[in-house]
């Protein structure tokens, strides 16, 4: 046994036992990309729903539905499921869906079914309780044209501290009169997580 | 190097691992399963808490969020259960990562100092509990994620200790070569059980049939594992007009504990042999070991996983006072455990060796230098001073969450839907009721998953 061998012994002990953290809080930008966990996060949300909007907008069925009825169509988001292996927040991504299809100023939209229900009953207590003149009248919602919907889906591969998740996003445009789906999209996003920053 | 520096040096080392360090702690043990296998789980939760501050150090927060996950699901805290238990699964994979990188480094340092990451059964079980408190917060959508991390941790398995031991093996103070086997599980019958409830509930029976299918390989081929007969899944079809199901599923027994084997190792010249005080496997095993003087015995021990067995040997369900059926065996979570821990045991053993071994090797250099300058006398005392501290820092690393379930059984009845008392009857081996669990006004609904959770923890 060299005695530099139990030297080494000590040094790793302090080293392990010595590793003590302090914790170090900072503002950053909301736009800043962090990733921590390698998880789906805000940026991911972000990313895609930019791409799958872009490709939304950019199709025959708008300019058809323009042509046939010189207005534009009005758009609802209905259910985006998630069928990954992680907790992902699909109402970030139905807003950053919404937000995206309104900034693109070519739809109009109306609100999801959660949001339409609080409204309706707002609407409901206003014949109670508001004035006769500022109470909103019943039934005179827009009706949505198409329903945007879909699922997340997500592969893992992992070996040796690393990972990487290919997840694929399909989303469905279907005409709400006719049950037409006039528009299928799909976008593939990948990610390589790896976590040397454990390393010693 | 001067004698009093290498006693100076050992005596460090013993400080910096601390003595409550080199043993595991679980004086909370006996109260606990006494009150888990009582159903006060309650008060088992107050314990696990009152022991935080004694038992369960930075080191241990696997096991403490683990055990509190668990016993709060017990305890019907679905949502504070998942808390613990995502912490506990986040810690755990956290410390994966690490052991990896610190593999060839810290295979000098005893199990017992290293923070527990956990033992692949738990971690597997963290996401079937977790999908379980989605169930029954009636997030279905949440309960698949957690179904398919299980089936995505299972299928990483097979080859997750490979570059561990590769990292093991490329150590300098490696003198023992490991050698990994595959674990042979990667398909939960219980986890694609659950799947297909959930796939059954939203009528996609494409899937249901896809999961049963994976059940029926699970059965096939892990016959190691799922060694009983395989539950009669021929009623999972769509239900029939105006009936719907009623599933139960029903925890009984506890997860096997670790215990002690002791081995005592004898060198040769440039070489050591392993002895196990019970006969063991490693009974007689050479192994070379350079630089090694004959004549020195030294003892260390390591943790292997014992089995355990339950009470209760036949579920029966009653509806309304009449018999509905019995649950069938669906998963052994003690079989499960000790496969997958099987390849962790290889390794704990030959770190294990080759650190007892280095550390016999310095007691001994510091005693002879001890006896060189103070006399015999001297000697025999820095002898049984240096041989207490390698025998004290030697201890097997027993950390494990007691309180997993042992065996997991399920029933599928179809019924009509309404409202009825519901009676989960738990028989022992002589036939005799051990205990009965009522769940008086249970509303079945149609369309839905009605799945019922039932304990006996005996």
């Amino acid at each position: 046994m060299k005695k530099t061998n139990i030297l080494i012994i000590l040094l790793m002990l302090i080293l392990l036992v010595g590793c003590s953290s302090t914790k170090k809080v900072s503002r950053v930008g909301v736009d800043e990309t962090i990733d921590l966990s390698g998880r789906w996060n805000d940026v991911d949300s972000r990313l895609v729903s930019e791409e799958i909007v872009k490709d939304v907008v950019s199709q025959n069925w708008l300019m058809n539905f323009v042509a046939d009825t010189s207005d534009k169509p009005v758009v609802t988001v209905g259910t985006i499921r998630n069928l990954t292996s992680e907790h992902i927040q699909t109402d970030t991504f139905v807003k950053d869906i919404q937000r995206e299809l309104i900034n693109s100023g070519k739809v109009r939209f109306v609100a999801g079914k959660n949001e339409r229900d609080e409204i309706r009953q707002e609407r409901i207590e206003q014949q109670s309780y508001a004035s006769e003149e500022t109470a909103k009248r019943l039934a005179e919602e827009i009706g949505a044209d198409f329903v945007l919907q879909g699922s997340i889906k997500s592969i893992t591969d992992a070996a040796d501290g690393k990972r990487v998740i290919f997840y694929q996003v399909n989303l469905q445009l279907v005409n709400t009169q006719t049950n037409e789906t006039v528009w299928i999209g799909e976008k593939k996003h990948k990610k390589f997580i790896s976590k040397d920053k454990y390393k010693l | 190097m001067k004698s009093t520096k290498y006693i100076l040096l050992l005596f460090i080392i013993f400080m910096l691992m601390g003595c409550s360090n080199i043993r595991t702690r679980d004086a909370y043990k006996e109260p606990l399963l006494l009150n888990v296998q009582h159903r006060n789980f309650m008060g088992a939760i107050k314990i696990i808490e009152d022991a935080q501050e004694k038992s369960f150090s930075e080191k241990d927060k696997v096991l403490y969020h683990l055990y509190l996950g668990i016993l709060l699901h017990y305890d019907k805290e679905y949502s504070a259960s998942i808390y613990h238990l995502n912490q506990a699964e986040d810690l755990i994979e956290e410390l994966y990562t690490k052991s990896i990188s610190r593999a060839a480094s810290s295979i000098l340092l005893n199990d017992n100092t290293l923070a527990y990451s956990g033992e692949d059964y738990e971690d597997i079980y963290i996401n079937i509990f977790k999908a379980l408190n989605f169930i029954n917060m009636k997030e279905n959508d949440a309960a698949f994620v957690e179904i398919r991390k299980v089936n995505i941790k299972l299928n990483l398995l097979e080859d997750k200790y490979k570059e561990y031991a590769d990292k093991l093996n490329s150590s300098d103070d490696t003198k023992i070569e490991v050698d990994v086997k595959s674990i042979q599980f990667n398909n939960s019958a219980l986890a694609r059980y659950l799947s297909m409830l959930l796939y059954r509930a939203e009528n996609s029976m494409d899937d249901v049939r896809i999961d049963k299918q994976y059940i029926e390989e699970a059965f096939r081929l892990q016959s190691h594992i799922y060694y009983f007969q395989k539950p009669d899944l021929s009623s999972f079809a769509p239900s029939k007009a105006n009936t719907t199901n009623l599933n139960l599923i029903s925890f009984t027994g506890l997860a096997p504990e670790k215990y002690p084997i002791t081995y005592r190792i004898a060198t040769m010249e440039d070489m050591i042999v392993v002895f196990s005080d019970d006969g063991n496997q490693a009974n007689g095993q050479h192994f070379p070991f350079p630089g090694v003087e004959p004549g020195h015995y030294f003892k260390f021990a390591i943790p292997q996983i014992r089995e355990k067995m339950s009470a209760i040997s036949r579920i029966s369900v009653e509806v309304n006072g009449r018999p509905l059926g019995s649950l069938e065996k669906i998963e052994d979570i003690n079989k499960i455990a000790k496969e997958t821990f099987a390849v962790k045991a290889n390794m704990a053993y030959v770190r294990a060796v080759t650190r007892t071994v280095v550390k016999g090797i310095a007691s001994i250099m510091a005693q002879k230098e001890i006896e060189k300058r103070t006399g015999e006398l001297g000697g025999l005392l820095a002898k049984f001073g240096t041989a207490a501290i390698t025998e004290a820092t030697e201890a097997a690393d027993l950390r494990s969450c007691a309180i997993f379930p042992g065996f997991a059984y399920v029933g599928d009845f179809e019924i009509k839907p309404g409202i009825y008392d519901i009676r989960v009857v738990y028989h022992n081996a002589n036939g005799m009721i051990d205990y009965v669990e009522d769940l008086p006004q249970y509303e079945v609904k149609e369309n839905k998953l009605n799945l019922i959770e039932s304990y006996n923890l005996k």
